[in-house]
């Protein structure tokens, strides 16, 4: 190591990354470049107290104190004294914001090694300091995961539960995840429904469940999922309770006045469930198209009517598939007109399409089946009376101590088997089981996770988490969910914390199908993905965007971020990984040849300006505007997720930029932008969020690479970054965000630290994030040495006492 | 489409539940909870407040004319009907939420007035609304003191808030407590459940009423135990839980006493629809429907969230809300947004004509109600905070006369006006947030 430090410190990284462009060539610079030890830091005559008398106190003073910070009496001997500050100077300096533009400034090799002064003088003074963890209560995702792994049994928890407050980019933030009467009366009616459906209840009453498609999904080629060699339609997971009888039911959409579309052609219909045919019937042809011109109404209700069926289904979560039977392609059925985005309401051409199913039931229940819930609950199942209540006992004790994710004492069992018994006098042994099954999703040990404070520990002192506790924050660290049994077995032995077993249970859990949840909870929030549902592009400008698109999107860099975490690749693949995954759809609004279907696959990308997240549909399009791109938004989204050094707010009575030049002429997006620049009080932002975002021009709003401007105009892509870099694209931005990789990987160890501690981080956080950023890099950044860098740090293993109760 | 349109006459709907369990049954038929009787001799006030985002054209929402002459101006045509109702109160401003922060500060400080303590959330403090205080004074004997929706949640909305003051004072616009922000729900199922309940026979309420009772009591049991076991800063939390279960045994006593009252129950909706027009349409008869039953006297609508990025095609806009909002003077955008805003007061117009047509006790359910209609932003180009769009309708059972735009002196608080609806409904405050008095003449 201490070789590698030497050797590398005598080469400069731009000189490294200009001649070779080449990622391992910036990584050996990096490693060089954050063990810099203080002796190394100051090559020039330039002291970092001199630079900063020279650079910063003419504004940071205690005088003009200008942003709040003063800097002019601060002890540049005891650096970590004011640790506070300096993190903020040196974030600032990390994102090239400071000084401002028109100030003088000093070489950037000056400001690297300062800003590795200051860091190293605070991470050589720093001491574990956990910050606080308080009581958390499960978000609606870990809700509905632990419902899950608890269970066996997935819900759609957004139809029970409210969503979240976000806080710090993550929507599992302990402080904000606050209780409101409103809350706890959805968790009520939440466990009822939960805990009947979970055990069967054989009086389980009717109901419906309308599924509507999508009315911006197109239904003419193949939706994954669904048969092959069908077109169209939706598949639905749905939970049937019992063992019974259910309608089925598939609406088809009318136009405007009531006519249903391509009742001029015979069509087929067909609903799977689980793969298998349940139903088949046709719609169209000679007869259905006489009467819908003779008698829209009595069409319909033709349709309706034949469109219905009764079948039997065994309880449990069934895949309902509702599509049409593909035409071979000689008689293909709209090809004219590949997407559309809306039903056209006035239309009156083209196929019939679904608009809905509706699955009604249960009816005639034979019983409450065989299914993984039942399988997962009843650890027992008494063959007489007398065998209930050990038999109650049994169940009730492996079910509190998987929800309270700890062994459970004799008097918890004792409260849940009254609850038992108050169901089972007039009911049966499974209903008092549902009973008590309701009360532990209901109880606060399962819905918060709290971390009591050791008896007798005092306040402020800080101690590690016990076994059972850090198991907790494993799980809902890595799955969104309860500790699972050998999980809780290792804990409850007292051996989690060996670190060889500690490490073990990470890579088994990493490993483990739950840890999807780090994709769909963590990065989706992280990348901004879960905004897509809400990215609806304005459809006259993009005539060809639809949910297809919409979902292959969010598709693609879910499984673009899950080969990550898989193959524990480099994060730094995230950046500039040579494949992706398309389907048809996808690559073919990528440009991409040779891929057909609905199924995603991985694709090597020929096209350089695709690589890395920076060239996936989902990133370009959440930080775009309906009917244009922002390279405002797109500058400020790598700042904040890829350089960890977001953009401060504008100010306040920001005049409007001005439309049009002295002459009269009508200026362009990009000359309006270079307003900000001459505003002081903009530039020192946009100066470098501006060409960030720019670089990325030739993406358009839905991340289509395009060559022209909506007018015709040429898209100009040049820029040039805050450090002076000239860039003329997305392959040159991937290169300049690259010459300082360990920005990428620090930033990214702070969002998965925020996310696995369920706090903002802190100041007094940044030397943990430094060392685990550090150690990524001894190991050739992989996935799992930030995971592991994260386990095993200080704010993850250990916990601040907050003092006892008494008075406030 | 919508709800009254499939109305089932409730007691038929009940009968029918006992008798016929082998009928398909539409989840809308899965019937709600007996409602409580409504003295109709004596009517009761209700509260409302609908928030629209991201300000207004303040020359095409306010009128020329001030007094009793004054002439609708383009943004508030639709209106027009309602005339005798409305008084436009014009010439107020709101300091709270005068920061950078404008698009986070905006929901939160509007009934309060109140900036609240600038946080990413994990501390929030902020200050009690107008709502919940009305809550607490008119509607503690119906099901719900107070109802709050929206139409877009925050869950698209990633990476938008504002560092100083977090998501959390984006998302609601109602905190029952300095720590309690009341969660805003979109989902029009979710909210006809908790007005109604999820069926079955009065036996199976009655059962399921026990049930909740005793887990709640167990609940408490825990939570007091848990509050021994843990530090002083958690004990925000489990006071807040605590509250949380006193307020859902009090719903359990008021359900317990509920009578039938005669009104025909729509179908539940099925959840979200596709179409915003229609899914804020659905949250408006919901809302009539909650006055109507009596379910709660007081409501807060957020017709679309701060920083809504929502196209409006049904009247030519192919922009997102919010980006339009940033009008630049250009009169292009400034005509975009002067629709959006028309369109929005439109469906709000719909609404009261609904209000307008259910009878309640000597009048209408207009008559016994008061209503606000505004937002909390000015011009959204500059993001400030005077002149505040206002308006506010209805008869407030004979304490309000409308028919006039009243023109108040310069940046008169906005509390003012929230203070004086309050009285109206027979809650005697003197001041909130930064309140210096009620106003005349409203």
């Amino acid at each position: 190591m201490k070789v590698k430090v030497l050797l590398s410190a005598a080469l400069t990284v731009s000189t490294v990354v200009a001649a070779t462009g080449n990622v391992r060539a910036a990584r050996v610079t990096y490693v060089g470049r954050t063990l810099l030890g203080p002796a190394l830091q100051s090559p020039s005559s330039t002291s970092p107290r001199a630079l900063v008398d020279r650079y910063c106190v003419a504004c940071h003073n205690e005088r003009a104190k200008t942003a709040g910070l003063v800097l002019d009496k601060l002890d540049m001997n005891s650096i970590s004294d004011d640790a506070e500050v300096w993190e903020k100077v040196a974030r600032k300096l990390h994102g090239g914001m400071m000084p401002p533009q028109g100030m003088p400034r000093p070489e950037q090799v000056g400001i690297d090694s300062f800003v590795s002064f200051l860091e190293s003088s605070i991470d050589r003074a720093a001491r574990p300091n956990p910050g606080p963890s308080p009581l958390h209560r499960l978000n609606r995702s870990e809700y509905a995961s632990a419902v899950r792994d608890l269970l066996a049994l997935d819900i759609d928890a957004t139809s029970l539960l409210p969503a979240d407050d976000e806080s710090n980019g993550f929507d599992n933030i302990a402080g904000v995840l606050k209780v409101s009467p409103s809350l706890l009366e959805q968790y009520l009616n939440a466990s009822r429904k939960i805990s009947s459906l979970a055990v069967g209840n054989p009086a389980t009453m009717p109901v419906s469940q309308v599924y509507p498609v999508p009315p911006d999904r197109p239904q003419n080629e193949h939706i994954e999922g669904l048969p092959l060699g069908t077109r169209g339609g939706i598949l639905i997971r749905h939970n049937f309770p019992l063992d019974a009888d259910y309608d089925f039911s598939v609406g088809l959409i009318q136009n405007i006045v009531g006519y249903v579309p391509g009742l001029e052609w015979p069509h087929q219909i067909e609903i799977t469930i689980d793969g298998a045919r349940a139903f088949l019937a046709p719609v169209g042809g000679a007869e259905d198209n006489k009467l819908s011109d003779t008698n829209l109404a009595a069409a319909k209700e033709a349709l309706d009517a034949r469109l219905r069926t009764r079948v039997h289904v065994n309880a449990g979560r069934r895949e309902v598939g509702v599509s049409f039977i593909k035409k071979n392609s000689a008689e293909s059925v709209e090809p004219l007109q590949p997407f559309t985005r809306d039903h056209d309401m006035q239309n009156m051409n083209g196929v019939p399409l679904i608009e809905r199913v509706q699955i009604t039931g249960p009816f005639d229940a034979t019983g409450p089946g065989d299914t993984p819930s039942r399988r997962r609950i009843f650890e027992c199942h008494p063959a007489t009376a007398r065998e209930e209540p050990a038999c109650a006992r049994k169940t009730l004790t492996t079910l509190a101590r998987r929800a309270y994710r700890r062994p459970v004492s004799s008097g918890e069992v004792d409260t849940l088997l009254r609850f038992y018994q108050a169901r089972r006098k007039a009911g049966t042994f499974d209903s008092g089981i549902e009973n008590a099954l309701r009360f532990i999703l209901t109880s606060p040990n399962f819905l918060f996770r709290g971390e009591p404070d050791p008896p007798g520990a005092a306040p402020g002192s800080i101690y590690p988490v016990s076994d059972l506790e850090l198991a907790s924050r494993l799980s809902f660290f890595l799955w969104s969910s309860i500790p699972d049994d050998p999980l809780l077995t290792v804990a409850a032995r007292g051996k989690l914390k060996d670190p060889a077993v500690l490490e073990r249970q990470v890579r088994r859990m990493l490993a483990d199908p739950r840890a999807q949840a780090l994709v769909t909870n963590f990065a989706a929030q992280w990348l901004f993905l879960r905004n897509l549902p809400s990215f609806l592009p304005d459809n006259q400008t993009f005539p060809n965007f639809d949910d297809n698109l919409r979902q292959a999107f969010r598709r693609e860099t879910e499984l673009f971020v899950e080969s990550i975490m898989r193959e524990d690749r480099s994060v730094l693949d995230l950046l500039t990984a040579n494949y992706t995954f398309v389907n048809e759809r996808l690559a073919r609004h990528y440009g991409i040849p040779n891929v057909y279907g609905s199924r995603f696959r991985r694709v090597t990308i020929a096209d350089e300006n695709r690589r890395g997240l920076l060239g996936q549909g989902s990133v370009l399009a959440v930080t775009s505007y309906p009917n244009r791109t922002s390279p405002v938004l797109r500058g400020k989204w790598i700042l904040e997720n890829i350089l960890g050094t977001p953009p401060p707010p504008p100010p306040p009575n920001v005049p409007a930029l001005k439309e049009s030049n002295e002459g009269g002429k009508v200026l362009s997006v990009r000359e309006r932008m270079e307003e900000h620049r001459k505003n002081p009080a903009c530039a020192t932002c946009h100066r470098v969020m501006d060409p960030l975002g720019f670089s990325l021009e030739n993406f358009d709003a839905t991340g289509e690479w395009r060559t022209k401007e909506a007018v015709g105009v040429p898209v100009d892509a040049s820029g040039q970054l805050a450090d002076g870099t000239k860039v003329d694209g997305p392959v040159a931005l991937g290169q300049a965000l690259l010459k300082h990789p360990e920005q990428f990987v620090r930033t990214m160890t702070e969002k998965l630290l925020t996310y696995a501690l369920g706090r903002g981080l802190e100041y007094y956080d940044m030397p943990v994030v430094r060392a685990i950023a550090k150690d990524a890099a001894a190991h050739n950044e992989k996935f799992s040495s930030l995971v592991m860098g994260i386990v095993k740090s200080a704010p993850f293993q250990m916990k601040k006492a907050q003092g006892p109760v008494g008075g406030i | 489409m919508f709800l009254t349109q499939k109305s089932l006459p409730r007691r038929t709907f009940l009968r029918g539940m006992g008798a016929t369990l082998a009928l398909p049954l539409l989840d809308a038929m899965v019937p709600a909870r007996t409602l409580l009787a409504r003295a109709a001799a004596n009517p009761a006030s209700r509260l409302g407040f609908v928030y629209l985002p991201h300000g207004a054209i303040m020359n095409q929402w306010t009128p020329a004319a001030e007094g009793a002459s004054f002439e609708f101006s383009p943004i508030l045509k639709p209106l027009e009907p309602f005339r005798n109702q409305i008084d436009i109160v014009s010439g107020l401003g709101h300091r709270a939420a005068d920061t950078t922060a404008v698009h986070s500060l905006s929901p939160t400080t509007w009934l309060s007035g109140v900036r609240p303590k600038p946080t990413q959330g994990v501390d929030a403090y902020a200050g009690v609304t107008a709502d919940q205080i009305a809550a607490l004074h008119i509607s503690q004997d119906t099901l719900l003191p107070s109802l709050e929706i929206a139409t877009e949640d925050h869950s698209g909305l990633i990476g938008a808030c504002d560092r100083d003051y977090g998501c959390i004072y984006m998302n609601t616009l109602s905190w029952r407590t300095p720590t309690t922000p009341m969660p805003m729900e979109i989902n029009p199922r979710k909210v006809f459940e908790r007005m109604f309940g999820q069926g079955g026979t009065p036996a199976d309420r009655l059962a399921r009423t026990e049930e909740d009772r005793s887990i709640l009591d167990v609940v408490t049991q825990q939570i007091t135990d848990l509050q021994r076991s843990l530090g002083l800063k958690d004990r925000r939390t489990v006071s807040d839980y605590l509250e949380s279960v006193r307020e859902i045994e009090r719903r359990i006593q008021v359900a317990g006493k509920e009578q039938e009252l005669d009104v025909a129950l729509p179908p539940a909706p099925v959840g979200i629809p596709y179409s915003f027009e229609e899914h804020i349409k659905l949250m408006y008869d919901l809302l009539a429907l909650a006055y109507q039953t009596n379910v709660t006297r007081v409501v807060t609508f957020m017709v679309a969230r701060e920083e809504s990025n929502k196209t409006y095609p049904q009247v030519g806009v192919h922009d997102g809300h919010h980006a339009t909002s940033h009008h630049q003077n250009r009169p292009e955008k400034i005509e975009k947004l002067v629709k959006i805003q028309q369109y929005h007061v439109g469906l709000f117009a719909d609404f009261l004509k609904k209000l307008q047509s259910i009878p309640d006790g000597d009048g209408t359910l207009l008559d016994h109600s008061l209503l606000l209609y505004g937002s909390n932003m000015s011009n959204s180009n500059v993001h400030n905070h005077f002149p505040l769009p206002n308006l506010v309708v209805g008869g407030a059972a004979g304490q309000h006369k409308g028919g006039r735009h009243l023109k108040f002196a310069d940046h008169t608080p906005m509390t003012n006006l929230l203070l004086t609806m309050l009285n109206k409904v027979g809650i005697p405050l003197d001041s909130l947030g930064d309140s210096t008095g009620a106003l005349a003449g409203v």
